[in-house]
């Protein structure tokens, strides 16, 4: 953090702390006045379009894995639905099942990680989760437990932690073993009792005034299900689409501040993610989230984006909930995967990320190798709402000092829990404000 | 009941970033039964998988020194360089997982860390020639620090091994 010698006040961060990655933010106030907010984020996912030209139809499931080591299965999955709907395929509902609850672990483990490690730190007055065990080490086991129980998903399901091998357009390799989900029935259990008490911890902090009027944008599935592995996408203004149309509505921009793509919906800023989710589909979690999220004070819409870590901490609970609920029943008596046979045409696939809607687009030629491929991760299309968020953040707090409103800007982009894992590199804040 | 453990971190598709899943698939090629051997994508994974009667060994991707050359620190009885780690794509570098451990008295009895110096991190999946050329080397450290062969031991036979680009499904 300086100040810097011109009329401008400067606020310098160097590397912005617990975000997935780093990446850069500078923020100019001139006359009271903020004039310029810059969020710089480098993307992976522009590389790995390339790296998809050329390649077979099979392989977009285990290439895209690797963009995000924190959420793999959404790489996976939106890419299987993508490719799955170029050659006209449908899964079996066991299959399908089987999905949700691995995506179910992969939220489990990336909110279980966002809440207590990377954002609690934030409203309990700590620099970091390293102070806050050291207080609260109770707190922060019961995060690591929730993370570890999401990556027992992942392993019995996935068949590995990070990257995980199971999954394969069509499906799985193979069904877990009826032992292996018991065992992960236990663990899941007591998770859900870690959750519950997630869902109370965060619902008592504070919160600064502050709401935002974006425009939020989620799937919803036909079955009434809370969004997860598939479905239509919806607004909080009205509108309502299939993936096929996702280019049609959502179009990317070059700002010249950053190599990633801005994106837009019908040429506005919209939000994806915790928030939009729940504030359109609510209705579609289970009984006991609903319940959890009614106790922690939440409406039927949030609008505070400070709020995101307890909606994220109803959809942890609830990731854990529909996770024992669909094992309880769940059987594989099928075929673990359906044959997917190459056909020349396009698909499309919209899955929700932990941090919201992953788009993937492939082309593919008859003989099934990619012509093109697109992928909007969710980082991206939230980033000029983060943008949004920090020139009304900042306007509105120009009397606090630097540190202090350094320090709430870097809280407002956690707000997001940006996943610069796929989205950025290096993340320095500049906050540069009239003198 | 005591393992040993050897935790391989890094993103194989950020060229240098990638040595340390390289390294960890050389190992796990040539390690005897019984030794663990895991790629962990990010620092805090290790939380999941370390006991603390185990003993671990990392090997991960480092800035700082001659592109390829190694460093080997015990860090199981001081804390480690705070920036350790974090230039890196993970959000919680290995100095504050080993911290973090250390705090909530789930350090495991011996870690030790044996760092490959990159030379670039870029989008990529092959390793600089001059950090590809350490890795066999980095893989007999690995195996010496983990106790696995004794120190000044020959170095392994490499003939038989698989290339580390087939072996890094591993990761």
């Amino acid at each position: 953090m300086s100040h810097s010698s011109d009329p401008a006040r400067v606020l310098e961060t160097r590397g912005l702390a617990r975000v997935e990655g780093e990446g850069a933010m500078r923020v100019v106030v001139r006359d009271e006045r903020v004039t310029e907010v810059q969020l710089q984020i480098y993307e992976p996912p522009r590389f790995f379009e390339a790296l998809l030209r050329g390649r077979g139809y099979t392989e977009p499931p285990d290439i895209t894995a690797r963009i995000c080591g924190i959420c793999p299965v959404a790489y996976q999955l939106s890419a299987c639905l993508a490719i799955e709907d170029a050659c006209g395929v449908a899964v079996s509902e066991e299959i399908r099942l089987l999905r949700r609850v691995l995506y179910c672990g992969e939220w489990m483990e990336s909110h279980a990680l966002h809440i207590y490690l990377l954002h609690a730190p934030d409203f309990l007055g700590y620099p970091s989760a390293l102070e806050l065990a050291r207080d609260h080490p109770d707190l922060v086991e019961r995060g690591l437990r929730l993370k570890k129980a999401g990556n027992a998903i992942l392993t019995t399901i996935g068949g590995r932690a990070v990257h995980p091998v199971n999954v394969k357009v069509g499906g799985f390799y193979r069904f877990p073993e009826p032992e292996e989900l018991s065992a992960l029935l236990t663990v899941l259990e007591r998770a859900r009792e870690d959750a519950i008490a997630t869902v109370r911890l965060v619902a008592g902090f504070d919160f600064p005034d502050f709401e935002q009027p974006h425009e939020y944008l989620a799937l919803r599935t036909e079955t009434g299900e809370y969004p997860l592995e598939s479905g239509h996408l919806v607004s909080s203004a009205g509108r309502s689409f299939a993936a096929q149309s996702f280019d049609e509505y959502v179009s990317e921009h070059q700002v010249p501040w950053s190599n990633a793509l801005h994106a837009r919906l019908a040429g506005g800023l919209y939000v994806v993610g915790p928030l939009a989710r729940f504030t359109l589909n609510s209705a579609g979690l289970t009984p006991l989230a609903r319940g959890a999220a009614a106790e922690a004070g939440l409406g039927s819409e949030c609008r505070s984006p400070f709020r995101s870590i307890v909606v994220r901490a109803v959809e942890l609970l609830h990731a854990c909930d529909e996770a024992i609920g669909i094992l309880g029943t769940w059987c594989g008596r099928g075929a673990p995967a359906v044959t997917v046979a190459p056909r020349e045409g396009t698909g499309y696939g919209v899955t929700e990320a932990p941090r919201g809607v992953l788009y993937h687009r492939y082309e593919l030629s008859a003989d099934g190798t990619i012509r093109t491929a697109r992928i909007v991760p969710p980082t991206s299309q939230n980033q000029a709402s983060i943008e949004d968020d920090l020139r009304s953040l900042v306007q509105s707090r120009l009397h606090l000092d630097d540190a202090e409103l350094t320090h709430r800007s870097e809280q407002a982009i956690r707000n997001y829990d940006p996943c610069i894992s796929c989205a950025t590199h290096f993340l320095d804040l500049t906050v540069d404000r009239g003198a | 009941m005591s393992r040993t453990l050897v935790l391989g971190l890094g993103n194989s598709e950020r060229r240098d970033d990638g040595v340390g899943l390289a390294v960890a698939a050389r190992v796990a090629a040539s390690a005897p039964p019984g030794v663990l051997v895991r790629a962990v994508r990010s620092p805090l994974g290790m939380l999941d998988i370390w006991e603390p009667e185990d003993t671990v060994v990392v090997v991960d991707a480092v800035h700082g020194g001659q592109p390829g050359s190694l460093h080997v620190l015990e860090v199981t009885r001081d804390p480690l360089p705070p920036q350790l780690g974090s230039g890196s794509t993970h959000a919680f570098g290995i100095a504050a997982v080993v911290e973090l451990a250390r705090t909530l008295h789930r350090l495991p009895r011996r870690v030790v860390l044996v760092g490959v110096t990159v030379e670039r991190v870029d989008d990529g999946a092959e390793l600089s020639p001059v950090v590809a050329s350490a890795v066999d080397e980095a893989s007999d450290v690995v195996l010496r620090a983990a106790g696995i062969t004794e120190p000044g031991a020959r170095p392994l036979d490499r003939r038989a091994l698989p290339e580390p680009a087939a072996a890094r499904q591993e990761g």
